[in-house]
């Protein structure tokens, strides 16, 4: 299906679009959101757990936001956090989860993180989270 | 009237079980959140991005049907888990009878080795006696097969020799059915939580991460256990353990000679099992792989009190088979064919106007066994 041959990092839209990694290791939940986005006008790359996110941030590509999932197999999505901490990289970073763990979302915020979306989640919100998030209108301090 | 005992207060112990179900219960809950709410938010956003694109008088008809092909996917993976969770949490009506296991697991490797080509596993299997314990054929099958599975998946990455080996083993209370393989071991810290609900070493959606803890609470409500044991000197062994029968079948009764059986079976597998159950019995066995070969035996010795034929249901050999042994058998000699297949193409009334006495699938049944018991006995019915 298109969700795993399409896996591979690979920007879609011309560079000057918002520029967003998507990790997630649902390849459903993967897919879904990679066609929203690029429908909303932003280039996507897609990771397909915490390992594979952090080898494409090693690369050096700028990204203008992370959305990453929490509970994954390969590298949690707090571990992907604490290497971009550890890194010193500036990306602004969304958590969605389909099980807001109370100690993960806690952890997540004491690394600075604090916007948690909620799987399933309705397109309009989503978007205009994103939105909101790369325009910087309420920045990290608002809570979900 | 028989005074009542009074009623004792929980002990700690009962106290703390009850905390670790209920810790379990909360981590099942997260668990099966976590699992429902992915698919779920893949079938709700798939269906958002489709209501948004047929705004588009010129929308993308390929991309759409991509969309609703993701959210059957997605919305069959939720269904699946559901009704995975349904068995681990709903004890279904079991269908319980006596039957000997070796030839279920047997058969369950017979129709597993055929979808394991790719991975060129070699099933070794070792047998001695019947195995003869009370359950329900379907769910034990389920747990041998998801046992069989793990274990090739297992020996999938591995170099060199790919090995399966089933055993039997029996102590004075269970009969045991290991099941062992010389993949990589279960690193110490996974096999804590290798029978945990939604635990898989599989990657995304290959595994619901229930087979193991569905299969141990099967054996459970069989009075029964599964254990395993992982190291790099032993290799990984899956044990199923079944209480022994107060009085089992199959068990040597006799040493004279009731008659002469004749098994008729492509595998040597299941011709030994089947010969294990009529020799204690007192019945001499004749084996053969094929009809021609049994009807070249009949020639040299045609004494014979029945014949059991395993058959490939709707298959033309297996019906012309049938024909030529009843001809060479004769009118009274019993012939009883039996089959691996699911019952939708045996037809037995067919089966029966061809010769057939009576038709069994396998695994045998005591009551199936005991049928033919009865009608081997009957002297008049020897083939002459």
């Amino acid at each position: 299906m298109k969700s795993d041959k399409s896996d591979k990092p690979a920007e879609k839209t011309p560079p000057d679009k918002p520029h967003i990694l998507l990790v997630d290791d649902d390849g459903g939940v993967r897919y879904m959101l990679e066609s929203k986005f690029m429908n909303a006008g932003y280039t996507v790359t897609k990771a397909v757990n915490g390992l594979h996110a952090i080898q494409i941030l090693q690369t050096g590509k700028k990204f203008d936001l992370m959305i990453c999932d929490l509970k994954m197999k390969s590298k949690s999505g707090l571990e992907v956090i604490q290497f971009i901490q550890s890194s010193q990289m500036k990306i602004p970073i969304m958590i969605l989860t389909a099980f807001p763990d109370r100690e993960k979302i806690v952890a997540a915020a004491a690394l600075g993180v604090r916007d948690v979306v909620v799987k399933p989640v309705r397109h309009n919100e989503l978007l205009t989270m994103v939105k909101q998030k790369l325009e910087g209108e309420h920045g990290e301090a608002k809570a979900a | 009237m028989a005074k009542r005992k009074p009623r004792r207060r929980p002990t700690a112990r009962k106290k703390n079980v009850s905390t670790t179900q209920l810790a379990k219960l909360g981590l099942m809950t997260a668990s099966l959140a976590h699992e429902v709410n992915n698919p779920l938010a893949a079938v709700i956003g798939c269906a958002e991005n489709i209501e948004i694109m047929l705004d588009d008088p010129h929308c993308d008809h390929e991309e759409i049907r991509l969309q609703t092909l993701e959210i059957l996917r997605s919305a069959e993976r939720a269904s699946q888990l559901v009704n995975s969770m349904k068995k681990l949490g709903y004890r279904e009506q079991m269908q319980m009878c006596v039957i000997d296991v070796a030839e279920l697991v047997l058969q369950s490797a017979e129709r597993l080795r055929a979808q394991l080509n790719e991975v060129e596993v070699e099933f070794q299997f070792e047998f001695s006696h019947p195995v003869p314990v009370r359950c329900d054929p379907q769910q034990i099958e389920q747990i041998v097969v998801n046992v069989l599975k793990n274990a090739a998946y297992a020996l999938a990455g591995r170099h060199g020799a790919k090995l399966i080996r089933v055993s039997f083993d029996t102590d004075s209370r269970w009969h045991s059915v290991k099941i062992w393989n010389n993949g990589p071991i279960i690193p110490p810290a996974i096999q804590k939580r290798l029978m945990t609900p939604f635990f898989t070493t599989k990657p995304g959606g290959d595994g619901t991460g229930l087979g193991l803890s569905i299969s141990r609470a099967i054996m459970e409500s069989h009075r029964g256990s599964l254990s395993f044991t992982s190291c790099s000197r032993d290799g990984t062994e899956f044990v199923l353990s079944f209480p022994r029968l107060k009085k089992e079948p199959w068990r040597k009764t006799s040493t004279h000679s009731l008659g002469r059986v004749l098994i008729i079976d492509r595998q040597l597998g299941f011709r030994e099992i089947l010969a294990a159950k009529f020799k204690p019995l007192g019945f001499e066995v004749a084996m053969a792989e094929t009809v021609e070969q049994a009807v070249r035996q009949l020639h040299k010795d045609r004494l014979l009190n029945g014949a059991v034929y395993d058959i490939v249901p709707g298959s033309a050999d297996s019906l012309q088979g049938l024909e030529t042994l009843r001809r060479s058998l004769g009118p009274q000699c019993p012939i009883f064919t039996v089959t691996s297949y699911p019952s939708a193409r045996a037809q037995p009334s067919d089966l029966k106007s061809r010769g057939a006495t009576e038709c069994y699938e396998k695994p045998l049944r005591i009551e199936n066994f005991s049928s033919i018991l009865r009608w081997i006995q009957r002297r008049d019915n020897v083939a002459a």
